[in-house]
């Protein structure tokens, strides 16, 4: 009897163990400076935007950047265009390449 | 905007014949900015599912004015959501379900929000409507509606909340039957379709052109009292 119970017991330590682990959304939480990183499959002109959850534009990282193809890594410390901190919510970093939009990269923003 | 509806209210009421009470509809509402968020986030790895309708409940009033013309009040709710769900934990659902004896496995959840979506419109319409035929009512008309909107994102560490009010419109045809008694009062059935229109900007420097919109196509159904 007590090995039965032994064994319920590890088996639910085991399955807590498995199911409590960190959640790995589709979205990465800061609260500091990210480096965001994409790939360009061919060269051109590269833009890098920041936009909020009305998607307005608050950050310009890169403007009609001349880029070669392979991995590229860009900062976004967090503020606005003027500077101030933009507020608590969900952003997405997209990038665009020659006018085109190839990779969007979601961030939770949590600083206050 | 709302003293015009307590006026038209006021002469619902005084009317020869006036009826009040419960309604719910179904709208296809554009939502075109939600959507297109949607789609960004969809792009982004996050697969944002938006409800398919807008579903709208409410009160109202109605009186006739005259043989021919009929008005309507109505303060009305409307809402349509999305969300982005994740598979369950199952270390803390089996906890969950343990602890509360097992009922947590009978009305637990075993889906995670991670994300959740809500726009929402506190409405209130007048209309004045041309009665075509009797008992059945037919009657076609038109007015205008104050929207009162909200748009919220909670996520799992943050939430972000906007508003807005504006002006939008309604148009319709509605069919109302009398049929049997409650109270020893006189039970009414309506149903309506129409057109609703109601894109309300958000407010606030930090919302750009987000628009809430409310506008498309709806189905209404309501029950009465007459008096």
């Amino acid at each position: 009897m007590a090995r039965v119970i032994a064994a319920l017991a590890g088996l639910m330590l085991f399955v807590l163990a498995a199911g409590c682990g960190d959640a790995t959304y589709p979205f990465t939480v800061v609260n500091d400076a990210v480096e965001v990183e994409y790939t360009l499959h061919s060269a051109g002109t590269v833009t890098v935007t920041v936009a909020n959850s009305a998607m307005l534009t608050v950050r310009t990282l890169l403007t009609s950047t001349p880029q070669d193809a392979g991995v590229h890594t860009v900062v976004w410390d967090l503020l606005d265009d003027g500077g101030l901190y933009p507020g608590d919510g969900l952003y997405t970093v997209e990038v665009y390449l020659d006018g085109t939009r190839v990779s969007v990269r979601i961030l939770e923003v949590d600083r206050q | 905007m709302i003293t015009s509806a307590c006026a038209m209210a006021l002469m619902a009421l005084q009317a020869s014949s006036f009826r009040a009470g419960f309604t719910f509809d179904c709208g296809f509402a554009s939502m075109s900015d939600e959507k297109a968020y949607a789609d960004l986030l969809a792009e982004g790895g996050l697969p944002l599912k938006l409800d398919a309708v807008a579903w709208t409940g409410g009160v109202e009033a109605l009186g006739d004015v005259s043989s021919s013309v009929r008005l309507r009040g109505a303060v009305t709710v409307s809402r349509f959501s999305g969300s982005y769900e994740e598979n369950y934990n199952p270390g803390g659902y089996i906890l969950f379900g343990i602890i509360t004896g097992g009922l947590g496995f009978l009305f637990g959840s075993p889906r995670d929000e991670v994300v959740t979506l809500e726009n929402r419109s506190v409405n209130v319409e007048m209309s004045a409507y041309y009665k075509l035929t009797g008992n059945p009512s037919v009657s076609v008309g038109a007015g205008p509606m104050l929207a009162m909107v909200s748009r919220r994102i909670d996520t799992p560490n943050t939430s972000t909340s906007e508003t807005g009010s504006g002006i939008g419109f309604l148009s319709g045809m509605r069919i109302d039957q009398e049929s049997g008694k409650v109270l020893g009062l006189p039970l009414v059935f309506g149903a309506e379709g129409g057109y609703r229109v109601c894109d309300v900007k958000l407010d606030g420097d930090r919302t750009g052109d987000f628009s809430v919109d409310f506008s498309g196509p709806y189905f209404r159904v309501g029950t009465y009292l007459k008096f």
